[in-house]
């Protein structure tokens, strides 16, 4: 028990100065403080090196997907056969396909002109979130500029993908979920 | 090398016949590398490489990218193909030769995902399945006579097409040819079944049937793996519901795999009276996760969401 006690003392002593009231010195509450402040950039560390590895694979994954819709799209404006069958968008999943047209904001991807996106969604709609979005998909996405793009609303990929369907209406791509 | 030059520097006719020779030669050689497909090989290797790099990964398996292409093939008998964007057009004069290519994409897709010995989703904290595309299959329409008269159905539901492949017919093909450069059948390598006849009876005695291949729709020859082990045994005791939509019936095997079952549908389809139809095989893998082996299923339908893929590990 003796012994116990001793070695208690020990550690503590070794660790953290006391005054004889049993309170924590100023030095002793700043090493803890700069052990916390480490150990927590540590987390930062490895977490934001985790999101920009699989950050890197989706946004990968959207270049992949944007390109598929590219090429049925430019096929559809060349008056190919419309596929009622739809196109499978197979990830990124949870994000989206967004369609940017006139008089609204759009990526520095799409130069200008109208364009289908396909980006993650900013978390919450409120204050200048448009923007935030915008920046989002310029940042992390991929675009396609189509000029005659009609506007649509965005379309969530799920889990197992999404079906979209690509037609030409009134000389204007049309871009719907199946 | 000095190069003979008239007075008024022309080049002379040997210099011409010469560059001939060499552009021939060079446009000859880029034919056959054409040919070869070394392309298609490489990315597979790319992607076997990945699978396994991550399969092997010590740190969190999410971080190691997985590096697959799904590939877009159109089978054609005229060589034309107006239903794809830039296909890889795989001409096709019988009805074995449009088996053997979607055998061979189901093989090439097995062999990339690593044959089941490869456990490259990692345990989660939820039981699901992790889909891999391999390939994106569509029928020219030249294709569509070669598979309408020998099934005989007599009452096709209103806007169902009549050109169908009968997977039963498909799977025999399976059982009896074996993977290019392998001493095993199709059906061996993806399940270790010897023949089609265990698939058959548990079909048979669950009152399913084999179901057909729309040959009008494109169709993924997709494989997958759950996400952790004993997951897959548990579907086929009935103990893990919700984790596919479809059911599993059990294959009763003796030695081979430790556990191997037929995936069928669970919703009403006309063409198919409602009674329940094969989709694909699972079985436990090397690794000890279960895999759906590879499979054709129609693209965007109801037996590809029977599935419930939680992601899609292929890029498009």
């Amino acid at each position: 028990m003796k012994n116990k006690n001793k070695k208690q003392e020990i550690f503590s002593s070794y660790f953290f100065t006391k005054n004889k009231k049993g309170n924590l010195l100023p030095e002793e509450v700043l090493k803890i403080v700069v052990a916390v402040i480490c150990i927590g950039f540590l987390i930062f560390l490895l977490v934001s090196l985790y999101f920009s590895l699989t950050g890197g694979q989706k946004k990968k994954e959207a270049e992949a997907s944007m390109n598929l819709i590219s090429k049925e799209i430019t096929r559809i404006n060349n008056d190919g056969e419309y596929n009622s069958q739809g196109i499978p968008v197979p990830n990124p999943s949870g994000w989206y396909i967004f369609s940017f047209t006139e008089g609204e904001i759009k990526p520095n991807l799409c130069a200008g002109e109208n364009c289908v996106c396909v980006c993650e969604s900013v978390l919450i709609n409120i204050f200048d979130w448009q923007k935030r979005q915008v920046e989002r998909c310029d940042d992390k996405g991929s675009c396609f500029v189509v000029s005659n793009l009609k506007k649509f609303d965005k379309i969530k990929i799920e889990k197992g993908g999404v079906a979209i369907l690509i037609g030409k209406i009134n000389r204007e791509i049309q871009i719907t979920k199946k | 090398m000095t190069r003979k030059k008239t007075k008024k520097g022309e080049i002379t006719t040997q210099q011409i016949v010469l560059f001939i020779v060499l552009i021939a030669s060079f446009a000859v050689i880029i034919f056959f590398l054409v040919r070869l497909n070394l392309g298609k090989t490489s990315e597979m290797e790319i992607c076997h490489n990945s699978v396994i790099t991550r399969s092997s990964s010590l740190l969190l398996k999410q971080v190691v990218p997985l590096n697959c292409k799904t590939s877009y093939v159109c089978l054609s008998k005229d060589g034309s193909c107006e239903k794809m964007t830039s296909p890889e057009v795989k001409k096709v004069k019988t009805k074995e030769e449009v088996y053997e290519v979607l055998a061979e994409e189901g093989a090439d897709c097995w062999w990339m995902f690593g044959e089941g010995k490869a456990e490259y989703i990692g345990d989660k904290f939820t039981s699901e399945l992790y889909c891999s595309i391999c390939s994106q299959i569509a029928f020219d329409d030249s294709l569509y006579s070669m598979f309408v008269a020998d099934l005989g159905i007599q009452d096709l539901p209103p806007g169902y097409s009549p050109s169908l492949i009968d997977k039963e017919d498909f799977y025999k093909y399976l059982a009896d040819t074996n993977v290019p450069g392998k001493d095993i059948t199709y059906l061996d390598y993806f399940l270790g079944l010897k023949n089609a006849e265990l698939i058959s009876n548990a079909l048979k005695a669950n009152n399913s049937s084999w179901g057909y291949i729309d040959v009008t729709k494109w169709h993924f020859v997709m494989m997958g793996e759950f996400s952790q082990v004993g997951t897959f045994q548990n579907i086929l005791i009935g103990a893990a519901k919700g984790i596919l939509l479809a059911l599993v019936l059990p294959i009763p095997v003796v030695g081979g795999p430790l556990a191997m079952g037929i995936v069928v549908s669970n919703y009403y389809d006309p063409l198919h009276k409602g009674g329940n139809y094969m989709l694909g095989t699972v079985m436990t893998g090397e690794s000890g996760h279960g895999y759906l082996s590879p499979a054709i299923i129609e693209a965007n339908s109801e037996d590809y969401n029977q599935l419930k893929c939680e992601n899609v590990n292929t890029l498009a």
